[in-house]
């Protein structure tokens, strides 16, 4: 859904006060954080969409990567998770076997087990899960702790939106397709390690809203304004050309469109730089604020550790009549 | 010929695809996609502007977006490049490609010579990417007559898109009215037209 029929809709529940509940809706950010004791918070998350790829088995670990991203995002770690799964009478039962092993696979490798889940037949299959994890209060990374100087690290390269939307007319060659699921279906988990390693404040995960909708949630909820440099944000290979063919999904549009008040961009970046920006990723990398000076260090370990895409792609900036800024 | 294609309840990627598929076959002079939401509108607009389609984009009543696509074979729209009425930059010009052929022989020097070259030139062309138009005036019109030696080479490029126009006045003068093999009778007007909405001319001399 659009982030702008969303708040609509979240506009209308009663407001929630509870003073253990630490993270909630008000700041729009990845997980629910409900403090259980004055040393530890439990994390709350769940997502869960239609088939991105065809095999059964990828879907579900890109499924599970997408949903535990959450987890990570905030500076937790993933205890157990419950699957959700939406599956067709129809479609053999080994294909939703194949999910699950899939999503279950995932869970494993961040450490974490399955504890249950939910189905429900519906007409077309969707898989995902509630996951849960926990942390220190103290060491909660919100979108709220960006402040200015600092650097933005984007740590995957962006372009599944467009991949995907190729892929359904079946114009995404083997390659692109190859690497946009082995990017999805990669854990954030390392990033988030050398994120809690270097003590960040700030971090989110991109996934829906795009880089720049995702980043806005953190320019508001941290009061600044951020800088991003089109020239260094990474993509996927093939999605500029994609992109330029037309097959650029409505997420994009609708995300572009709920900013056009708040982002200005160069006047040399045309269309197509100014809406991937907005591309809705799936299991999308991380954005992370780092402190000036430590940037290089930060992406040395990121690479060392596994997170060959990092990279740094804007700043952080005191808050200006302008939310976010793009130059070319 | 103009084709419609229905899209509307199309999910994204088909409006494009469909319409990508449609302008491959060289007999279609325009596409008319209609729409029914701006997702598709732009990235219909998108895949032309970017592939060098002319395009214009017409709203409908009841949520519908007509986007016109011309064929790259196909005379662009008054005014050359597209446009579109949703405030996005305009598309560039077509960059299609005329030639303008003033005589039967290439280059100056002996006729015989020219005669042999102006035969490379039109085997060449039809081997490559066909031009949007080709143009014949002066003595070029006996290119596009009966007895032409390029006459295979002319129809290949016909077959494949090329517009073919010779001059009426040239055919008068040189009594090959009845004889024109391929293309149309044009006027001044008109081969004025293509030249000035061509995004390049080539001058065959």
């Amino acid at each position: 859904m659009g982030p702008a029929t969303l708040a609509q809709v979240l506009r209308q529940l009663p407001p929630m006060q509870d003073e253990n509940l630490l993270v909630g809706l008000g700041t729009a950010d990845d997980t629910a954080v409900y403090r259980i004791g004055d040393d530890l918070a439990l994390l709350a998350t769940v997502d869960f969409f239609t088939p991105v790829v065809d095999d059964p088995y990828l879907f579900g670990q890109i499924a599970a990567a997408n949903a535990l991203s959450d987890i990570y995002a905030m500076g937790g770690r993933p205890l157990f998770a419950l699957n959700i799964m939406c599956f067709p009478d129809c479609l053999p039962p080994e294909v939703m076997g194949d999910i699950l092993r899939g999503g279950a696979d995932k869970v494993l490798e961040a450490g974490a087990v399955i504890a249950g889940g939910h189905t429900v037949s519906d007409a077309e299959p969707k898989y995902g899960l509630a996951v849960t994890g926990v942390a220190a209060p103290g060491g909660i990374v919100t979108n709220a702790g960006a402040r200015p100087g600092d650097l933005l690290v984007l740590t995957k390269p962006l372009g599944t939106g467009v991949i995907l939307t190729a892929v359904k007319g079946d114009l995404a060659g083997e390659d692109t397709l190859f690497q946009a699921t082995e990017s999805m279906r990669t854990l954030n988990r390392a990033a988030a390690q050398v994120m809690t390693e270097f003590s960040l404040r700030a971090a989110t995960d991109i996934t829906g809203f795009g880089l720049l909708g995702h980043a806005a949630e953190m320019a508001e909820a941290s009061r600044v304004s951020l800088v991003f440099r089109y020239g260094a944000v990474p993509f996927l290979p093939g999605t500029l050309d994609l992109a330029r063919m037309g097959l650029v999904p409505a997420g994009a549009y609708r995300n572009r469109d709920h900013l056009a008040e708040r982002v200005a961009y160069a006047d040399s970046l045309d269309r197509v730089p100014r809406l991937l920006l907005h591309d809705p990723q799936t299991s999308g990398g991380l954005l992370l604020a780092v402190p000036p000076g430590r940037e290089e260090a930060f992406l040395a370990r990121l690479h060392a550790a596994g997170v060959p895409g990092a990279r740094v792609v804007g700043r952080v900036v005191e808050r200006g009549p302008v939310l976010i800024t793009v130059e070319d | 010929m103009e084709k419609k294609l229905d899209c509307r309840g199309l999910a994204c990627p088909h409006p494009v695809i469909q319409t990508k598929k449609a302008l491959e076959d060289p007999a279609v002079a325009a596409v008319v996609t209609l729409v029914d939401n701006t997702t598709a509108r732009d990235n219909v607009s998108l895949f032309a502007h970017n592939a060098g389609f002319a395009y214009e984009v017409a709203e409908k009543e009841g949520g519908l977006w007509e986007i016109r696509v011309y064929g790259k074979s196909a005379p662009p729209p008054a005014g050359g490049g597209g446009k579109d009425d949703h405030g996005e930059e305009p598309s560039v010009a077509l960059p299609g490609c005329v030639y303008l052929v003033t005589s039967n022989q290439f280059g100056q020097g002996p006729p015989d010579l020219g005669g042999v070259l102006v035969k490379s030139l039109f085997v060449a062309l039809a081997e490559g990417p066909p031009p949007r138009a080709l143009v014949f005036l002066n003595s070029g019109v006996f290119l596009a007559a009966a007895g032409s030696p390029v006459l295979p080479q002319l129809q290949a490029l016909s077959d494949r898109g090329s517009e073919i126009l010779a001059c009426g006045t040239c055919l008068e003068y040189y009594h090959l009215k009845e004889k024109l093999a391929l293309g149309r009778v044009s006027n001044m007007l008109e081969i004025r037209e293509r030249l000035d909405a061509a995004g390049k001319v080539v001058t065959v001399a």
